[in-house]
């Protein structure tokens, strides 16, 4: 993995901070999905599927 | 299964094709983690060849919810890592987004925990680009752009997301 740093002194630009809002607002929503679709029979099959996975090993 | 022998030890998952990529597995301790890459035009909306290729990595505790107390577990960062090839592995051109939480001033704490998962991509297959985002009430915002550095719109892709953290002139 290469990694590069970009660092900022002052405040971003505008388009900087509305993307990172919209981001974070996203990010906000799809975990409440994702916990939404942990109550759901459908994640309970996906549970059972990967506890036999297991259990088969 | 993922095929790649640089990462070892790490929990099985399930993958779930969509328009997002979802990934779910389950650690030693009862714990089932959802991993997400969220399809999200928007990211790049103005470059047009890489706008369809563009998702949001979200990664979340399911199940117990509302579970303060999570065990450190060692082998979670690996399959983290596991499931980030897998998925390049059938998105070879995707460019994965990644924000880090600022609401609660651990977001530090929260880049060097994403930090150490992706910090088990051995070689140089991957490029990370860390950027910080500061509002205009100085709040410092993290955020991180992985892709493959074989992706044909590699210099464009590097290019915009620097070009969205540079500092504000008039």
């Amino acid at each position: 993995m290469i990694t590069l740093t970009i660092k900022s002194k002052g405040p971003s630009s505008p388009q900087a901070i509305d993307l990172a809002k919209k981001l974070l607002e996203s990010k906000k929503q799809t975990q409440a999905e994702m916990r939404e679709f942990a109550r759901t029979d459908e994640f309970q099959t996906i549970v059972k599927r990967l506890r036999e996975k297991k259990n088969a090993r | 299964m993922l095929d790649d022998s640089s990462i070892k030890n790490y929990y099985d998952f399930e993958f779930q094709d969509g328009n997002d990529k979802s990934y779910f597995f389950e650690t030693k301790n009862g714990y089932f983690y959802q991993i997400k890459f969220k399809e999200s035009s928007y990211l790049f909306s103005p470059i047009k060849t890489i706008s369809p290729n563009s998702f949001e990595f979200v990664v979340d505790l399911v199940y117990p919810q509302g579970n303060s107390k999570v065990i450190l577990d060692s082998v979670i960062p690996s399959t983290v890592a596991a499931i980030f090839k897998d998925f390049f592995k059938s998105n070879g051109l995707g460019t994965v987004v990644y924000i880090i939480d600022s609401s609660d001033s651990r977001q530090s704490a929260r880049k060097r925990k994403f930090d150490s998962w992706v910090e088990l991509f051995k070689g140089d297959d991957f490029f990370k680009v860390d950027a910080e985002i500061i509002d205009l009430e100085k709040n410092k915002i993290y955020s991180s752009l992985i892709i493959k550095t074989d992706n044909p719109n590699f210099n464009e892709i590097i290019k915009y997301f620097g070009s969205l953290s540079s500092t504000y002139s008039k």
